[in-house]
């Protein structure tokens, strides 16, 4: 695991698409971390005499502002923040908990198997979004309620596919090999299995992220989301739509903000799949 | 005027690749017969490729190949598509991946004869069958409804002989064409392509790594080696008098069933070390029909035989004959239906994971595929370190180092390899890490299952080296399974031949090859190819035994 991780780490240097792709996401965090920092404005404050000013330069207006008169900039750069950190924290808890479901389920198969595989059938049958009103209603609107909603849907698809790759992997001779030799079942999962699931879950997360990003700003398009004055790029592109005749960088800024993040994540699961393949060699 | 001409052909993948195909030169004439050699990466498949047009797109070729006068290098696909199938056919080496599954084999031989306007709608059908009646097949009409998966190995590999021949070919290029089926189908795929070679008058390209397949079929053989050509002459000459030591070793190591046996004879008083008793091995099958009953097919019937220590016991048979099954049965990655393994007087539980670890460290396998055998996420270090680590936890760093790399240099290998994956070695460096990580535990039993089927002649010879003289250095016993008799003569004490998951027979190795008494260890020594005219010894079976 560790190996994989480090010659990841060397090769992670040399492909060139990995390496824009985290740079951009690099630049695209530090500004959403600093950015709010240097400009005069915050993201709460409203200016009626400065309403749906287009971008500029003097007042560090650099993005213009909404129709309520605050800090486009800001705005998007907090939105930016927390739209990276519920897509992080959805989809550590949706690969941790897939990852671990899907692998125990597939390397035990037989009953265990299908009695977690039907567990995670009853729990598709519910639909999300009257779940995610009743937990809004059940507990008060928080923050943390997002990330436990994305993540608790997410896990599913992923605990499908590491299953599915399980059952391959379980057949595969180097795991016979290991039986033989006396590991434990557990140790098999954790030093045979897992390490060789790398590249599939790698590629499931980039897809995983973008979702994740979606159904935040879906959530709070029907105010079930993240709420004013905080905000989210789903949330300011959703606003920049009402705008758009007047002030079209109410929209078209936040959105690239959002395009360009997700493309970056797209090429970077793209080429970490090659890099955590140990078949792949550098070209 | 030859029908094919080669000149100075070079195939590379990039200015810092070595060359796959380095200034090759030849010609077949009409009618004429020629069989290139070499092992694994000497370049044969890579040549018929650029013949046919179907090279990666980022393969660099230069040379000549004029095919009636015609260069084929560099031309487009469309151009090709002129010569392919009307022309110069191709048959490939796995039958089950050349085919489409999708595809009714009559649909796919229709459509070939279809595309190249070699039928017309209303009797494409007869054509096809015709066709598949030439190729020798038994029930035309049947198979032509067939579906790939349907059909066994030998069968496919007709129908895709059939689909070659679709055009009337004047070259057929067949590149390992037998190396996927057993191997007394492969003896009546040469026979066939033979034939249709005398009827046809059609000039064979025959690509191989078994000189003995050359031996009966081509009139010419050229060596190669690392992408250059070793050696070109008439198949006699080049076997009889070669010139080359490559060529001579690669001669010397096909495995021959009157070679002398190599292993000391077995003392009277060995004791068995691991008891099969009634052991027999049963897979649910699904339902043929709705509404039928599941039938269990009888992968291995009740078998009961002993191992001795110091034994090497030889399980050969063709495929489906339970001779994996068993094996597996053996180690506990199968349940057995009915019967015990003992081991050193004591059953052993069914399933490994209930066997205590002390005793499951002496009973290790060697996989036949190398490289699917080897964690691909784990460097060799920490594949030999496992095993050691877990039955020996007490040692400190330095010790499982010693142990590791005395182990690795008892195999052959370098140490220098340990930090690199199984995907980046040799099949045959593979095949040593393989066995070294069943080694390292000393075991008192290994079961090899097929474990030199996929290595090359000389890398063949040399694992087989290597387990026997890690036999005499241990005394343990050998479990050798394979499907070509020819391989266990020189390391066996006794043979176990199976057939659809019976005993066919037992015997001591000197009296099965001398005296084979069941018809089927008859017809498997029969089938295997040897160097001097397998044609002729196909015919009078047994008749060059007399050893």
């Amino acid at each position: 695991m560790t190996g994989i991780a480090a010659t990841g780490g060397r090769r992670l240097r040399e492909s060139r698409a990995v390496r824009v792709s985290a740079i951009v996401l690099a630049i695209i965090a530090l500004t959403a971390l600093l950015g709010p920092l240097v400009s005069p404005h915050d993201y709460r404050d409203t200016d009626f005499n400065a309403r749906l000013q287009a971008p500029a330069l003097d007042e560090f207006r650099l993005f213009g502002s909404d129709d309520l008169g605050r800090d486009l900039f800001v705005r998007t750069m907090s939105g930016t923040r927390v739209t990276l950190l519920v897509a992080a924290v959805a989809s550590f808890i949706s690969l941790l908990i897939g990852v671990a479901y899907g692998a125990i389920a597939g390397y035990a198969g037989g009953m265990i198997d299908a009695v977690m595989m039907r567990l995670v059938d009853a729990l598709y049958a519910l639909p999300f979004i009257f779940l995610v009103i009743l937990l809004m209603v059940a507990f008060e609107r928080n923050f943390l309620l997002i990330f436990v909603a994305i993540g608790a849907i997410n896990w599913l698809d992923m605990a499908r596919i590491v299953r599915g790759q399980t059952l391959a992997l379980k057949e595969r001779e180097f795991v016979d090999a290991a039986r033989l030799i006396g590991v434990s079942p557990g140790a098999i999962l954790v030093r045979h299995i897992t390490p060789n699931l790398l590249g599939i879950v790698v590629v499931y997360l980039t897809l995983t992220i973008p979702q994740a990003v979606l159904v935040e700003s879906f959530l709070s398009f029907l105010g079930l989301g993240i709420q004013e004055p905080a905000t989210s790029l789903g949330a300011l592109v959703n606003n920049g739509v009402a705008h758009l005749e007047r002030a079209p960088w109410l929209l078209l800024l936040p959105a690239t903000m959002l395009a360009v993040m997700l493309l970056a994540f797209n090429f970077l699961g793209d080429g970490l799949r090659d890099l955590l393949d140990p078949r792949h060699r550098p070209r | 005027m030859s029908l094919l001409e080669v000149n100075n052909l070079r195939i590379d993948y990039g200015d810092n690749a070595p060359a796959v195909v380095n200034d090759l030169s030849f010609s077949i004439a009409a009618g004429d017969s020629l069989g290139i050699v070499g092992e694994s990466g000497s370049g044969k498949t890579q040549t018929a490729l650029a013949i046919t047009g179907l090279l990666p797109a980022h393969a660099r070729v230069s040379g000549e190949v004029l095919f009636d006068g015609n260069n084929l290098l560099g031309k487009s696909d469309r151009y090709l598509n002129g010569f392919r199938a009307r022309r110069i056919a191709m048959v490939f080496q796995d039958p089950k991946q050349a085919l489409n599954p999708y595809l009714r084999i009559g649909d796919q031989l229709s459509r070939i004869l279809l595309e190249h306007g070699l039928g017309e709608r209303r009797n494409v059908a007869n054509r096809a069958l015709d066709l598949l009646r030439r190729v020798g097949l038994a029930d035309v009409e049947r198979q032509y409804r067939s579906y790939a998966h349907q059909l066994s190995g030998g069968m496919r590999q007709r129908a895709m002989i059939a689909m070659a021949l679709a055009g009337e070919p004047e070259l057929l290029i067949a590149d390992e064409p037998t190396t996927a089926l057993d191997v007394t189908v492969q003896a009546q795929i040469l026979d066939l392509l033979q034939e249709l070679k005398k009827e046809t008058g059609i000039a064979l390209l025959l690509i191989t790594h078994d000189l003995g397949v050359v031996a009966g079929n081509c009139e010419r053989v050229l060596v190669m080696q690392r992408g250059k050509m070793l050696e070109h002459g008439a198949t006699e000459v080049v076997f009889y008098n070669p010139s080359q030591p490559h060529t001579r070793a690669m001669l010397a190591a096909v495995p021959r069933i009157d070679a002398p046996i190599a292993v000391a004879p077995l003392s009277e008083t060995a004791a068995p070390v691991l008891s099969i008793d009634g052991v027999s091995v049963q897979f649910a099958e699904r339902a043929s029909r709705p509404g039928s009953s599941r039938e269990a097919l009888h992968a291995v019937r009740p078998l009961t035989v002993d191992v001795r220590a110091g034994e090497t016991l030889a399980i050969v048979g063709e495929s489906g004959s339970g001779k994996s099954s068993l094996a597996r049965a053996v180690l506990g990655l199968l349940v057995p239906a009915t019967g015990t393994v003992s081991f050193l007087g004591k059953p052993l539980a069914a399933r490994v994971e209930s066997r205590p670890n002390e005793l499951r460290r002496n009973l290790q396998l060697v996989f036949q595929d190398p490289v699917a055998s080897l964690n691909p996420a784990m460097r060799l270090w920490d594949i030999l370190l496992e095993p050691v680590r877990l039955h020996e936890p007490q040692l400190d760093a330095g010790q499982y180092r010693e142990r590791v790399e005395t182990m690795l240099d008892r195999v052959g290998l370098d140490a220098s390899l340990l930090q690199h994956y199984a995907h980046e070695l040799s099949g045959g460096q593979a095949q040593r890490v393989a066995i070294a990580r069943a080694l390292i535990l000393e075991p008192r039993l290994l079961v090899c299952d097929e474990a030199v089927a996929a290595l090359d002649g000389t890398v063949r010879q040399a694992i087989l080296d290597l387990l026997r003289r890690e036999q005499e250095r241990s005394g343990m016993s050998l479990i050798f399974i394979t499907h070509d008799l020819a391989v266990v003569r020189q390391i066996s004490h006794r043979v176990l031949v199976m057939y659809r998951g019976r005993v066919c027979e037992l015997a001591e190795n000197a009296q099965l090859f001398g005296q084979p008494r069941h018809p089927h260890t008859r017809a498997l020594l029969a089938a295997v190819p040897a160097l001097a005219s397998s044609r002729e010894r196909r015919q009078h079976p047994g008749s060059d035994l007399s050893n």
